[in-house]
């Protein structure tokens, strides 16, 4: 007989990571447990001005929610990538687009048959449609229609954290999720074995649970303080440990349907185009500079006025050694922490969430099931890290001793051999749990200067004349296509415009 | 520092994997580039081959016709396996996922909620092409996404001899000659400088394929290793024989296991390819001969792989690489990965040391997920006869016992990079061997029982219904010559 199945689930803490996890778990296993969510007004959620990736399209899709209503509840902008500037070098730029570059011809890779070829047909961001509409400031939904180079558009969405949760909540209530307003005083252990029977709110009220999800953020309540979770600890390749948050009203490029990161003196800056105001942040390293200092950074890339209070946050990078212990599931930043350079914040917890109901546990608990969700786990956030890792390896710059650490630092070794690899004849091999496919290493390794020395020798065998002549007409169509794509701002106006008046904006 | 690109590669052996790597080379290196093939009396092929689906991507891209390579090698199609005397019950592999998704969650979770409840049948029942090929049916798949024959899949059963020939064809740019290998002599850096042959021509070349079923070449060379696995696989010979064929046979390689091992019989046109795999301390080859009734070649079996299949100058494909029972009806798959990686990481002509390092991790680890495939059919075989109980002294892979673990738990398939057998073989062979999770996902529960039982009965009905409708295997390779 198998042991009994779960009935409660008490979800801590309310910022992105609650209530997504509540919104999937009243989805999907509504009517087979009861879902209760406890936050505080008094505890401020990190969530700021968050970018995503496209695997976001089927979070939203499993719950069903429409996308518009989603993006105007949420003020969101659409996003095709990545803009990168003073990475490798002072006044360097490349985008990192959602998408593939070209058409693989032969089976050889689209990325070999460019790298021979290049100084005939440009640069490699030519090739993919998100790269180029990117650089216009163009947006429109891809083609159903697979013969259509527009098919090929992937895209995500800029919007912001607090609103979502907002959002969210509304579903999750909607679908019979419980929201219990309070402060958690004390966590109450079995004798047994030591797992989490309840928790006592200051106001004396306890709440019991079979199964507990931490989304305490840094605070890792349960996992951490209360079951003794250690934190695995990455600092020394990836050294910020402080960020400085602060929105701005839109100005200089507008609503571009990209996130900026700019390589700063010591760390980085984000840009994140809402609808009604510009996210920006500066994350750094508080051994290489100091808070007044990354501030005035801050505040002299801005490009619009500001009258917000400057929200400083600390962090350290790493993870948690187990992002489950017996009946306790760390999603969100209780789990781990990742600067948000590849906005993967967002997508951790998703992987998080869809792992859970995977392996959605019974009363038993079986630690063979547990073993498997912190495999996981660990394996997809530690390619993550390693993909973060390479945007600070790979620089030429030396303009401050922060660049001079991370130029020089030792880094983990599967990620030496990834680069390694590419840089001789550009040879990539996918791991089936990287969230990061060939075309993003291919575009960060290219980006950031990694260019293979030479290209595979297969390629050799197509004819070189055709072989521009093809690629020279990909590259046009590409182009055509995006411009054919109209304005974000006025895709934006016309598809999902926030309600002006609530979002404080002229009309 | 020189980077000049390949200008010569040199194939020693001979046989399938020597073809198969000849043929897609001449395929694909520039005209510039010359290759030879040295075929050895010991590399020449013999038996039949049982291929996965996945071996007709490989003659798509060597422009090898079907209808001619079926002629050539005396093909059958193949829909999957059939495992008899390892559980209590037969089972057969087909090459059609069963059943499908049913509300985001795998079929099997559903197909085990409704046995729990009552009637579900096999699991087998729920795979067209299992059906199909119990039934002695045949039909290629469908290209209509909402027909149910669009869920087939099939491989093929091809006589060695007459696909080596096939392969030969394809290759016109390649030399051929036979010779036996006389000496392999290194330079002092451990790279080979020339295969000398008994005649006395000393053949140079920047890259070495070693195809010999020994591995002459690359053993010879130092840093290759041997990882012995002949504990957990203990067959280390095959008797092969061709018996007379039946009447109309079915679509599927049979695997039946027996005291002294097990016996293989794959349906060629014209015959049946038997074969026996058998411990030679334990059964002679006598009465191996005995067992199959009549003359029988025998050929030697090492179970087990080289540390590393790419040292220096010398890629080994094939036996020389790796060997397995070919137990999994994956047979040409090492070497279609092998060829196709080399490729992949084809190196210059002063070598690359940094795509061999790649190229035997990614063998190494594909090599170790098939060999757990085979080792699992021996993990969960009901049979206490001395080969059987001594192939589980050895203990499992952690790799295989995590993946079994997490399968008797909740049917959870754990999958690792590089594997062969992806999600629905790796089901279909636990199911098949009688290993059931203690627990379905608990996601399945969201469907209402009723519907879930109507959904499955009717499901049963239709690919039985599908598979009758379905010409004869034998008459489907009469329609198509």
């Amino acid at each position: 007989m198998s042991p009994s199945p779960i009935r409660k689930v008490l979800v801590l803490g309310g910022g992105t990571a609650g209530w997504m996890t509540a919104a999937a778990l009243s989805k999907v296993l509504g009517d087979q447990v009861e879902v209760t969510l406890i936050e505080s007004e008094q505890i401020g959620t990190v969530g700021v001005g968050e970018a995503t990736i496209p695997p976001i399209l089927t979070f939203n899709a499993m719950l069903g929610i429409d996308e518009r209503d989603f993006m105007r509840a949420t003020r969101a902008t659409f996003k095709l990538g990545i803009e990168f500037r003073d990475w490798t070098r002072l006044g360097d730029r490349y985008i990192h687009p959602f998408g593939s570059f070209g058409l693989d011809i032969e089976a050889i890779k689209f990325h070999q048959v460019w790298r021979k070829v290049r100084d005939q047909v440009g640069p490699l961001e030519d090739f993919n449609l998100a790269a180029v509409a990117a650089r216009q400031n163009r947006f429109t939904l891809p083609d159903p229609d697979p013969a259509k180079v527009l098919s090929s558009l992937k895209y995500a969405f800029h919007f912001d954290a607090g609103l979502y949760a907002r959002f969210l909540r509304g579903f999750a209530e909607a679908r019979g999720a419980r929201r219990i307003e309070g402060k958690v005083a004390d966590v109450g252990l079995r004798g047994e074995d030591g797992f989490i029977q309840s928790v006592t709110l200051e106001d004396g009220r306890t709440f019991e649970a079979d199964l507990f999800i931490d989304c305490t953020g840094f605070r890792a309540l349960l996992i951490g303080q209360a079951l003794g979770g250690r934190h695995v600890d990455w600092s020394h390749w990836l050294p910020n440990d402080r960020a400085v948050a602060l929105p701005c009203a839109t100005g200089g490029d507008g609503l571009t349907p990209y996130t900026r990161a700019t390589a700063d003196k010591a760390g980085w800056r984000w840009r994140i185009p809402l609808q009604h105001r510009t996210g920006n942040g500066y994350v750094y390293s508080s051994a290489h500079i100091g808070d007044d200092e990354a501030l005035a950074g801050l505040l002299a890339g801005l490009d619009g006025p500001t009258d917000a209070e400057p929200n400083f946050l600390r962090f350290q990078a790493g993870r948690r050694d187990r992002a489950w212990i017996k009946n306790c599931v760390a999603i969100g930043l209780s789990s781990g922490f990742l600067e948000p350079l590849e906005s993967t914040s967002i997508h951790l917890i998703q992987a998080g969430i869809t792992k859970l109901l995977a392996l959605f546990p019974d009363k038993g608990f079986d630690p063979l099931e547990i073993d498997e969700y912190n495999r996981l786990t660990a394996l997809q956030v530690e390619l993550v890290r390693d993909f973060i890792i390479l945007h600070f390896k790979a620089t030429e710059r030396s303009d401050t001793p922060y660049w001079d650490y991370v130029r020089t630092m030792e880094i983990p070794e599967s990620l030496q051999r990834k680069i390694d690899l590419f840089a001789g004849r550009g040879r990539i091999f996918q791991s089936d749990y990287d969230l990061f496919a060939e075309p993003s290493w291919i575009a960060v390794l290219m980006g950031q200067g990694i260019v293979p020395r030479q290209y595979d020798a297969l390629v050799d065998s197509l004819p070189q004349a055709a072989l521009v002549q093809r690629l020279q007409r990909m590259s046009a169509l590409i182009g055509q296509t995006a411009q054919a794509m109209p304005d974000h701002a006025a895709f934006i106006a016309r598809y999902c415009a926030a309600d002006a008046a609530a979002a404080g904006v002229p009309a | 520092m020189s980077r000049s690109p390949l200008n010569s590669v040199a194939v020693l052996g001979g046989g399938v994997a020597g073809w198969m790597t000849a043929a897609a080379l001449a395929r694909v290196l520039p005209g510039a580039c010359a290759i030879r093939v040295v075929d050895t009396a010991d590399g020449a092929p013999r038996g039949a081959l049982s291929t996965l689906p996945a071996l007709r991507g490989f003659h798509g891209l060597l422009g090898l016709n079907e209808p001619a390579l079926m002629r050539a090698a005396r093909g059958t199609f193949k829909l999957g396996a059939r495992y008899s005397g390892w559980t209590d019950e037969d089972h057969v592999e087909g090459f059609s996922d069963a059943g499908a998704n049913l509300d985001g969650v795998a079929f099997h979770h559903h197909w085990l909620r409704v046995r729990e409840r009552g009637e579900a049948g096999r699991y087998e029942d729920y795979s067209l092409a299992a059906v199909a090929a119990r039934l002695g049916r045949f039909a290629p798949p469908s290209e209509d996404p909402r027909s149910v024959l669009s869920t087939l899949s099939y491989g093929q059963h091809l006589d060695a001899a007459g696909y080596v020939a096939a392969l030969r064809a394809t290759a016109g740019r390649v030399e051929a000659r036979s010779g036996e290998i006389a000496q392999v002599a290194l330079a002092p850096d451990g790279r080979i400088a020339a295969v000398i042959l008994a005649d006395g021509e000393r053949i140079a070349a920047d890259l070495f394929v070693d195809t010999t079923p020994d591995g002459r070449l690359i053993g010879a060379t130092p840093d290759a290793g041997w990882i012995d696995e002949s504990t957990a696989l203990p067959c280390d010979r095959l008797a092969l024989r061709e018996v007379a064929p039946r009447a109309n046979p079915p679509p599927l390689t049979e695997f039946e296991a027996i005291a002294e091992g097990w016996l293989r019989r794959v349906p060629l046109r014209g015959g049946d390819a038997v074969a026996l795999a058998y411990a030679g301390n334990l059964t002679s080859d006598e009465a191996a001969r005995e067992i199959l009734g009549g003359e029988a070649a025998i050929v030697r079996l090492r179970n087990g792989r080289r540390e590393r299949v790419w040292t220096g100058n010398c890629v080994a494909i094939g036996p020389a690489a790796s060997q397995l029972e070919p137990l999994n009806g994956d047979d040409a798959q090492s070497v279609q990965s092998g060829v196709g990686r080399l490729i992949a990481l084809l190196p210059t002509a002063d070598g690359s040391p940094l795509a061999a390092m790649e190229y035997n991790r990614l063998m190494a680890e594909e090599h170790d997920r098939a060999r757990d495939m085979a080792v699992f059919r021996y993990v969960a075989a009901a049979r206490s006869d001395p080969l059987w109980a001594r192939s589980r002294q050895a203990a499992p892979s952690p790799a295989l016992a995590y993946k079994q673990a997490q399968f008797e738990s909740r049917g959870r398939v754990v999958l690792y990079d590089e594997e062969t057998f992806v999600e629905g073989a790796w089901v279909a062979a636990f199911l098949g061997h009688g290993i059931l999770p203690r627990r379905h996902d608990r996601l399945a529960d969201r469907l209402p029982a009723d519907q879930a039982d109507a959904a499955l009965a009717r499901l049963r009905g239709l690919i039985r219904q599908a598979a009758q409708a379905m010409p004869l295997h034998a008459d489907a390779l009469k329609d198509r010559p």
